[in-house]
C-alpha cells in the first residue's frame, strides 16, 4: 500500500503532461484533407515526413507545406520540400545516392531497388496521369469523334503533356474557328471548365503566332 | 497537485504561436479575436484590436480564430477582413488585398492607352487581324486580360494576358484561343480562369 502511494505522485504527473501535451499538440484541427504519395530508393531508407517517421506509400496531410526527408546509412540524405492543397495528391519520388564505399555498388547488388530508383521520373509521369484520369472524367470520356454536320469531323483526344506539370493535353481537331469554339463550349456546357486543362488545337491559323500554323 | 500545475503551464504555453505578418505595401492591419458564431466576421463588436501593425511584424497570439483587418476607409479593397486560423502549423501570414472590381475599373481607365500601346508594339499586324474586345485588370491592377476579336471569319476569338513588372507591361500568356492554366503556371489562376471566359 505504501509503495502504491510512492507511486501515485510520479504516475499522476506524468499522466498529466501526457495528456496536456496530446491536448496541445492535437488542438490544432487542421483537416488532413490532402495526401502525398510517397516512394523511395532504396526501399529500406527512413523515411520522415515534417520530422515524423513514416512508412513509404500513400499519406494523408493537411493542406500545407510538408518536408519529406529521406536518410540511409551509407548514402546521402535527401530533402524534399512540397506543396500539398487541399483535396489534391502530391507524388514525392526520392532516390538516394551512395556516399561510402560500402554502399557504392548498392544499386548493382539491389536489382529491385535500382529499378525503382530508374523508374522514379516516369513514375512520377505515370502517377499524375493516372490521378489526372481519375479527377477528371472528361479525360476518361476521350478519344471522342463527331461530326460538324457539313461533312466535316472533330475530334478531342488526350495525349502527351503540353507543359511540365505532367497532365495530359487535350488535342483537338477542328476545321473552323466555330468549330474549334464549340469543342470549347462542350466542355464548359458539361461542367468541364476548358481552362484548367491545356488545349492543343490542330488547324488554327494565328497570325499572331509564328509557331502555330 | 505539482504534476497538475506544471501540465497546465505546458499546456498554456504550447497554445501560443509566434506568428510573421506580412503587410501588403501601404496597409494599416488590427486583429482582433474572432468571437466565432454564425456571422462571417465580427470583429467590431468585441472593442479594441489585440495589435496594430502598418509595417510586416511578429505577433504571438493564442491558438484560435482571428479577424485580420486592413484599415480601408475609400473601400478599395476586394476582401478587408481576413479570417486567419492560428493552429501548429501557423507560422506566418500574408495580407494583402486585392482591389475590389470598381477600383480595377477607374485603374483600367488610365492604364488601357499603355497596355495596348505595349501590346501592338510586340503585335504590329494585331489591328490588321483583330480588334481588342472586352479587357480587364484583375488583383492589384498588376494583370491584364483581354480577348482580341478576329476581323475575319477565318481566325480565331484569342485571348492574352499582360503583367506590369517594375513599372512597364509585359506579354506574359501570348494571343491563343485557350489560354490554359496547367501551362502558365507563373500567372495567378483566377487570372487564366477569367481572362479564358471573356
Amino acid at each position: 500500500m505504501a509503495m502504491l502511494k510512492r507511486l501515485y505522485f510520479p504516475v499522476l504527473l506524468v499522466l498529466v503532461v501526457l495528456i496536456s501535451y496530446s491536448v496541445t499538440v492535437r488542438s490544432s484541427g487542421v483537416p488532413s484533407n490532402s495526401y502525398l504519395q510517397i516512394e523511395v530508393a532504396p526501399r529500406s531508407a527512413s523515411i520522415e515526413l515534417d520530422g515524423r517517421g513514416i512508412a513509404a506509400g500513400k499519406v494523408a496531410v493537411p493542406a500545407a507545406n510538408h518536408t519529406v526527408t529521406v536518410s540511409k546509412k551509407g548514402f546521402a540524405t535527401k530533402s524534399q520540400t512540397v506543396s500539398a492543397k487541399s483535396g489534391q495528391t502530391v507524388y514525392v519520388g526520392i532516390g538516394l545516392e551512395s556516399n561510402s564505399s560500402s554502399t557504392r555498388n548498392w544499386y548493382t547488388e539491389h536489382p529491385d531497388d535500382q529499378h525503382l530508383a530508374e523508374g522514379l521520373g516516369s513514375h512520377e509521369a505515370d502517377y499524375l496521369n493516372q490521378l489526372a484520369n481519375q479527377n477528371n472524367s472528361f479525360l476518361r470520356q476521350l478519344p471522342t469523334i463527331y461530326g460538324d454536320g457539313n461533312g466535316g469531323i472533330v475530334t478531342v483526344a488526350q495525349g502527351v503533356p503540353l507543359s511540365s506539370g505532367g497532365l495530359p493535353g487535350i488535342y483537338v481537331t477542328a476545321a473552323t474557328p466555330a468549330l474549334r469554339q464549340g469543342v470549347l463550349t462542350y466542355m464548359s456546357s458539361r461542367g468541364y471548365n476548358p481552362a484548367t486543362m491545356d488545349i492543343f488545337f490542330y488547324g488554327q491559323n494565328n497570325p499572331l503566332d509564328p509557331t502555330v500554323e | 497537485m505539482i504534476g497538475v500545475t506544471f501540465g497546465l503551464i505546458v499546456n498554456y504555453r504550447g497554445s501560443f504561436k509566434q506568428v510573421s505578418v506580412k503587410l501588403g505595401a501601404n496597409l494599416r492591419l488590427s486583429i482582433y479575436k474572432d468571437l466565432g458564431g454564425d456571422a462571417p466576421y465580427n470583429y467590431n463588436t468585441h472593442g479594441s484590436p489585440l495589435f496594430d501593425l502598418s509595417t510586416n511584424g511578429t505577433v504571438k497570439l493564442k491558438k484560435g480564430v482571428y479577424d485580420f483587418v486592413v484599415n480601408d476607409p475609400s473601400h478599395q479593397y476586394e476582401n478587408p477582413i481576413t479570417k486567419v486560423v492560428v493552429s501548429d502549423s501557423t507560422s506566418s501570414v500574408t495580407i494583402s488585398p486585392f482591389f475590389t472590381d470598381q477600383k480595377l475599373r477607374d485603374l483600367l481607365g488610365s492604364e488601357r492607352s499603355t497596355i495596348q500601346q505595349t501590346m501592338l508594339s510586340q503585335y504590329p499586324s494585331l489591328n490588321s487581324f483583330y480588334t481588342i474586345g472586352t479587357d480587364q485588370l484583375y488583383e492589384y491592377g498588376n494583370w491584364y486580360g483581354a480577348v482580341l476579336n478576329p476581323l475575319d471569319a477565318q481566325y480565331d476569338k484569342l485571348h492574352i494576358i499582360m503583367e506590369r513588372q517594375g513599372g512597364s507591361w509585359k506579354v506574359e500568356a501570348p494571343p491563343q484561343i485557350s489560354i490554359g492554366i496547367p501551362s502558365n503556371p507563373f500567372v495567378p489562376s483566377d487570372v487564366v480562369d477569367s481572362v479564358d471566359q471573356l
